[in-house]
Formats: C-alpha cells, sequence, structure tokens
C-alpha cells in the first residue's frame, strides 16, 4: 500500500474507509494498476525517485461529496489533489504536485449545467470535456461556438484553471479570461461561489464576472486554494463566415514592423489568433536546411535568408482568421493587406473561405478545424512514422513569456539559442523560431523538452536544462507562463520582486485558508507551513 | 450505472515470458469456442500497406472496419466514443503511435484494458521485430508471425480477432519475421493492440 508522507498506516486506513463511506467503494482506487493510471504520461522523472505519483484516487460525483471528502482530509490531515480530465500534457498530466497525495479525479462530475446561445455563455463542471461540449452545442444546434485548444480532450475548467489557451478571438482563446463566476469547495469543506454567482438566486452568473468587492477567483487558478465545482464560461458566436489568408514577409529583420502591424490588427479586433509559420522549420528532407540547423553555435539569419531566397520561399508567413459576415472578412482583409504593404516584398495568399454552417467535408479539410472550435486528436498524429521523426515519449512544455515586438523575438531567439549551445545541446531555437500567439497581450517562445520512460539518464540531462532555461529566461525578464509540477518550485521562485512579495503574500493566504496544508500542497508553488522548507 | 471497473481500465504488465513453439499447437486446446468475445470493429491505417492488410484480413472474418489516415478524431468521437458508451466492446488496431496512445489514454473512462501490444519495428536487413505483450491466449498464436513474411500482419489479425472471456495474467515475448521487407530505411514502428473489457463475461 502506499501511503502519503507523514501520514501513519492507520489513519491512511481509516481514511480511505471514510472515502468510501461518502463516494462508495466503487470510487476508491488503491491498487498500483488502478493509481498507474494517475502518472503523468509525459513525466520527465518516469520511473524515477523524482516521479510525482499518487498514493491513492478518489473519484467524486457531487458537491457534497467533495465536501465530504476535504473533511476527511482534514481529519486524517490527507494531502489531496484535485484534478478535473487529467489530460494536462506537457504540464504535468494528472500527478499530484505532491508526490503521495491522493488524486481527487472529478471526471464524474460531468454535467453541462447551462449554455445560453442568446447571451453566449456556459456554465459546466470540472469533468466536462471540450469534446462534450462541442457535442452538446451540435446536438442541439445551438448558436455559440466552443473555443478549444489542442488537443481537445481537456476539461474547460481544467484548462481554463492552468491558464490554458484556444485558436480564436481573443477574450475567447484566452480561457482563463473567458470564465465568469464559479463555485468552490474551501479546503474548509465550505462551498463558495464567486462572481455574480455569489448571488443567490443570480440571474447572471455567466455574464458578468466582479459581483462585488474584490474578484477572489485567481486565488483558484495555478494554485490551491479551493476545488473548482462550477464555472462559466462566454462563449462566442457562430459567425455568418469564416476567411482565413496567410500574409508572408521575406526578410528576416521585416518581424519588426511585421509584429507592429499584427498588434494593431488584433487589438483592434480585426483578426482572430495569428498563427505563425515557416518554410525554414522543420527541415524534413531539405540538406542544406539541415546542415544550417547543426551549425555549431547556430547558422545566423543571413544565412537562413540566403537558403529562403535560393528556394523562393519567404522567411516568416502568418496565418490570419476573420469572423463575421462575408463583407466583413473580406473588408477586414484589405484592411490587413493595406496594413501590410509598408513591407517591402510582403506576399499574400488567401486560404479559406466558408460560410457557415459548414459541410462535414468542410469541416473535414478544413486546415486548422480549432480555428473554428472544432476539437480533436490530430496533434497526436504528427510527425508518426519517419525516419525523420521517431516516436518520443512524450514533452514537457518550456514557455517563456517574452514581449509582442520584433526586437524581443530577435533577442530571444539569439540569448535561448546560446543557453543551447553554451550548454553543449544542439539548440531547438534559431532565427526560424517562431512565437506562439495565444496569449493575446503578448507572446510566447514554447519549446519541448522530449522525455523518455527508458532513459532516466537523458531525462536528468532534460530537467537541469530545463532549469537553466528557467534561469535565463528570468535573467531577460521572461517568465514561464505554466509549468509541469517538477519545474513549478523554481518557475515561482523567478517572480521575486521584493524578497519574493508574491509567494509570501500567497503563502500567508494559504496558512489561514488550508490550515492543515491538505489541498494540492505545492501548486504553483506555494507550499503549507508544514511543507515548507527542506520538510518534504 | 457506472461500475467503479467501468471508470478505471486496467493497465498492461507482465512478466516475460519466452516463445516455447510446442505449445502453440495446443492453443485450441485451450479455450472453448463459446466463451470467446468478439471483436467490435477493428481499425487500419490507410497510409500503410501492412495495416490495410491488417483490416482486410478482419473484414475476412466478417468483422467491421475503420480506416483513418493518422487521425483517431472522427472514429473516436463519432463512433467509438458512442458505442462505449453503451458499454465496453472490443476494439483492435494496427496503427502508428498516436492512435494508440489516444486510445490508451482514453480507455479507462470507458472500463477497458489493453489486452494486447505490440510494437512492429522493421529492421535494415528487411525482417520485422515483434515486441508483443498481452494475453497468453493471444501469444500463443504469434508463432505464426516467423512464417508471415510480407503479409505477418494478416496473422496477426487472426491472433487479434477474439478473445477468451477469462482473462490471463499478461506475459511478453519477441519474435521476428525474416524476409519482410526489402533492405530500406526503417520507418518508425506500427503498433498493435487490443482493447477488451476490463470485467470480462
Amino acid at each position: 500500500m502506499r501511503i502519503p508522507p507523514g501520514v501513519s498506516k492507520s489513519d491512511f486506513q481509516a481514511a480511505l474507509q471514510a472515502f468510501r463511506d461518502a463516494v462508495g467503494t466503487q470510487w476508491v482506487f488503491t491498487s498500483d494498476e488502478d493509481l498507474d493510471l494517475y502518472r503523468d504520461a509525459y513525466s520527465a522523472a518516469w520511473g524515477e525517485p523524482e516521479e510525482k505519483i499518487a498514493s491513492a484516487a478518489v473519484a467524486p460525483d457531487t458537491v457534497e461529496q467533495v465536501q465530504a471528502i476535504v473533511r476527511v482530509a482534514n481529519k486524517y490531515r490527507i494531502p489531496i489533489y484535485s484534478i478535473s480530465t487529467g489530460r494536462n500534457l506537457g504540464y504535468g498530466g494528472s500527478a499530484p504536485n505532491y508526490s503521495g497525495s491522493v488524486v481527487l479525479d472529478l471526471k464524474r462530475m460531468n454535467r453541462i449545467i447551462e449554455v445560453d446561445d442568446r447571451r453566449n455563455f456556459c456554465i459546466v463542471e470540472p469533468g466536462v470535456s471540450y469534446f462534450d461540449l462541442y457535442r452538446h452545442v451540435e446536438d442541439k444546434k445551438l448558436n455559440v461556438i466552443v473555443d478549444v485548444p489542442d488537443p481537445g480532450w481537456g476539461s474547460l475548467i481544467g484548462n481554463a484553471l492552468d491558464h490554458g489557451r484556444g485558436y480564436m478571438m481573443p477574450m475567447y482563446r484566452d480561457h482563463w479570461s473567458a470564465h465568469c463566476g464559479m463555485e468552490v469547495v474551501l479546503p474548509s469543506g465550505e462551498v463558495m461561489r464567486t462572481g455574480m454567482g455569489a448571488m443567490p438566486g443570480s440571474q447572471t452568473w455567466g455574464e458578468y464576472k466582479f459581483g462585488f468587492g474584490p474578484d477572489v477567483d485567481g486565488l483558484f487558478s495555478q494554485a490551491n486554494m479551493g476545488i473548482v465545482t462550477k464555472m462559466g464560461f462566454w462563449m462566442m458566436p457562430k459567425p455568418e463566415h469564416f476567411f482565413s489568408a496567410m500574409v508572408t514577409i521575406p526578410k528576416y529583420a521585416d518581424v519588426v514592423p511585421f509584429i507592429d502591424i499584427l498588434n494593431y490588427l488584433e487589438d483592434s479586433g480585426v483578426i482572430g489568433h495569428p498563427r505563425w509559420g515557416t518554410p525554414l522549420w522543420p527541415a524534413g528532407n531539405d540538406a542544406d536546411l539541415k546542415a544550417l540547423m547543426a551549425k555549431p553555435g547556430g547558422a545566423s539569419p543571413a544565412e537562413y535568408e540566403a537558403h529562403a531566397a535560393r528556394k523562393g520561399v519567404g522567411f516568416f508567413n502568418v496565418t490570419l482568421n476573420y469572423y463575421g459576415s462575408q463583407q466583413m472578412c473580406a473588408a477586414n482583409w484589405e484592411f490587413t493587406k493595406e496594413r501590410f504593404s509598408i513591407i517591402r516584398g510582403v506576399s499574400f495568399k488567401e486560404l479559406e473561405s466558408y460560410k457557415l454552417p459548414m459541410t462535414n467535408d468542410q469541416i473535414e479539410n478544413m486546415h486548422h478545424k480549432v480555428a473554428l472550435g472544432v476539437p480533436n486528436l490530430s496533434i497526436f498524429s504528427v510527425g508518426t512514422r519517419t525516419p525523420s521523426s521517431p516516436p518520443k515519449d512524450g514533452l514537457a512544455w518550456f514557455a517563456a513569456v517574452i514581449p509582442r515586438n520584433g526586437e524581443s523575438l530577435i533577442k530571444a531567439q539569439e540569448v535561448f539559442a546560446k543557453a543551447f549551445w553554451d550548454a553543449g545541446w544542439p539548440s531547438p531555437i534559431g532565427p526560424y523560431s517562431t512565437p506562439r500567439t495565444w496569449i493575446y497581450r503578448a507572446n510566447v517562445m514554447l519549446t519541448p523538452f522530449f522525455v523518455s520512460r527508458s532513459d532516466a539518464e537523458a531525462n536528468k540531462k532534460v530537467r537541469r536544462m530545463y532549469q537553466r532555461m528557467v534561469e535565463v529566461a528570468a535573467e531577460n525578464g521572461w517568465g514561464e507562463y505554466r509549468a509541469a509540477p517538477l519545474f513549478q518550485d523554481i518557475v515561482a521562485k523567478t517572480y521575486s520582486y521584493n524578497n519574493n512579495a508574491l509567494l509570501r503574500f500567497q503563502q500567508s493566504l494559504k496558512d489561514t485558508i488550508d490550515p492543515n496544508g491538505i489541498l494540492a500542497a505545492g501548486r504553483g508553488g506555494i507550499w503549507p507551513k508544514h511543507l515548507r522548507g527542506g520538510s518534504k | 450505472m457506472t461500475t467503479r471497473r467501468s471508470f478505471l481500465g486496467i493497465s498492461l504488465a507482465g512478466a516475460a515470458m519466452p516463445l516455447v513453439p510446442g505449445i502453440a499447437a495446443a492453443q485450441s486446446a485451450i479455450f472453448g469456442e463459446a466463451s470467446l468475445l468478439p471483436v467490435y470493429k477493428a481499425v487500419f491505417d490507410q497510409r500503410f500497406s501492412e495495416s490495410v492488410i491488417f483490416g482486410e484480413a478482419f473484414a475476412d472474418r466478417q468483422v467491421a472496419t475503420a480506416g483513418i489516415n493518422g487521425d483517431i478524431t472522427n472514429l473516436w468521437f463519432k463512433d467509438l466514443d458512442l458505442r462505449w458508451r453503451q458499454g465496453a466492446a472490443m476494439v483492435s488496431g494496427l496503427t502508428a503511435s498516436g492512435p494508440l496512445f489516444c486510445m490508451e489514454q482514453m480507455m479507462g473512462q470507458y472500463g477497458l484494458r489493453l489486452a494486447f501490444r505490440g510494437e512492429h519495428q522493421y529492421m535494415a536487413d528487411g525482417s520485422v521485430r515483434h515486441r508483443l505483450s498481452g494475453d497468453p491466449a493471444i501469444l500463443l498464436r504469434a508463432a505464426g508471425l516467423v512464417e508471415g513474411g510480407r503479409t505477418w500482419s494478416r496473422h496477426l489479425a487472426g491472433m487479434l480477432h477474439r478473445l477468451p472471456s477469462h482473462s490471463m495474467r499478461p506475459t511478453q515475448l519477441e519474435v521476428t519475421t525474416p524476409h519482410a521487407a526489402s533492405k530500406l530505411p526503417a520507418p518508425s514502428p506500427l503498433y498493435s493492440w487490443l482493447l477488451a473489457p476490463a470485467t470480462r463475461a
């Protein structure tokens, strides 16, 4: 039997029995076979002592059962860790921060409480996945779109709480910003509602976020101050038309005006998510490009520009999405071209144009389905079964937030590439590296660190290099927006202004709200008092 | 009502056991036909000839098949998810790694387990190395892979199109199909799999 640290066997057995009494014996899991399902499938410490594993799992079906579990946890000082659908791959999956915690699996709480397609919102439970809501909306022919991430099997609540993102208009693809009111089980076992949900009989839970007084919702995201059991989300109405087009720039230095123009267009509401690309990555079977990427110390932008010129391709491109009436899409595209025309040699290409509702064939052939809220698993079929891309066992995402300008992109490419080369790693970052733009007021330099289920030494190197990247980013004023539990402590420590005033503030709240330190210890770098310092 | 066992699947585990050719001849005497579970659907990837042959072999046995192009989304969302919500049903496949990963991640919520998993790697000399793990009742039939040649996946389908209704502790073995292909740069492996109910009848 696996037992949480600091808990006696007799207390743990008593707690497990109390869990069974609360939810039913069949919903309490303790066997190794059962608990293997709660391992992080992409762990960078697979099979090592550092791997985060659960001691048990409990799956409630109602808020009342969640409350009962929390009370039991308090009584016996059992560390618990809540998950929604547990599909946060690359950022920790379903494994707890504090190894030995009991996982509180909320997947059975999968009710869609309400979807309103006149006021454009929904209210859901944590076990509702993007696929679930999409099926609900399509089956009932509701006039709203679900903004989905890639892949679409995750939980709306889980994704939002970890600051996950999608691919449509700014206010919807920032899933945390799109949330509106929540219900939370506090570490005391009490139920609290926020925003307009805090008013009994509220008519506007899914519409107005802030209720009255301090907005406390942020305390429950990437944190451990409560267990979210309901959440509202603003949803986008289905547009009449969808149009996409590509803008390509020929020169590396064009990236400066390029990003300025993108900022203007997006912040003015003209375009949706600008999805970057480049013909210079991946190298595929291009031997010349492979040679450039393998050049010790990295090839220069000029060398990549020369390669692009020889191939007759541009340096960077961006796919832009437009939503609205057909006339609106056309007008916004014309305006877009007018703005980009100041860049010498810029080229434009129209990609897709669909009148909604689309046919099944149109959806099937769509280049990027998530741009219209169609969830899918196609990301798992990318790069499979070719000699140049052998299957890997998963990855840990390194995701540094950088300013939304070309100068910072250039600097980040140089700084991160140098960090890799200095550490003896062939750099996966170079002048061809594009920013991720889901955070619509900042850019993200996203880099995968591939992990192995059979090579512990390789994983150790990954962890060391990841830590180095966190340090390098912080030295340049760039912080990570999200990280797997293995890395959350080192990331949290970089937000250290004024002697870690933020973390000290969070710890003060934690000590007051969760005095027994039972809930998600370590999440967001926030540890309860009895586990702070070297006592973990 | 969803049961405990239909909420969680059981992950694959087992100790290695070498293939003893003599045992293969005894397989048909071990389990009666009446207790065999049928396969609801066989999944093949239209991009890979071995996988197409696998699908054809199931079709020859009157098992419904579904062809994908690497992406299992539509098959799962429009077919398997809806079928599995009604109850666990066996599904087999020979695909690249992505679809298998998706199935492994989701099988628990439907009360399914991975009764068989195979990794089929082309080697530089044109042979195929098969690393198999799963129910011994399936592995007992693996000897035929050795003689399979270029149509080894047809024999593989024969191994996976039915499963005894009572489970046994999983085992592992490795066999090789010689002369399966011309000497070419080896692509990444294909993966065979069989999802079966975690609770047997």
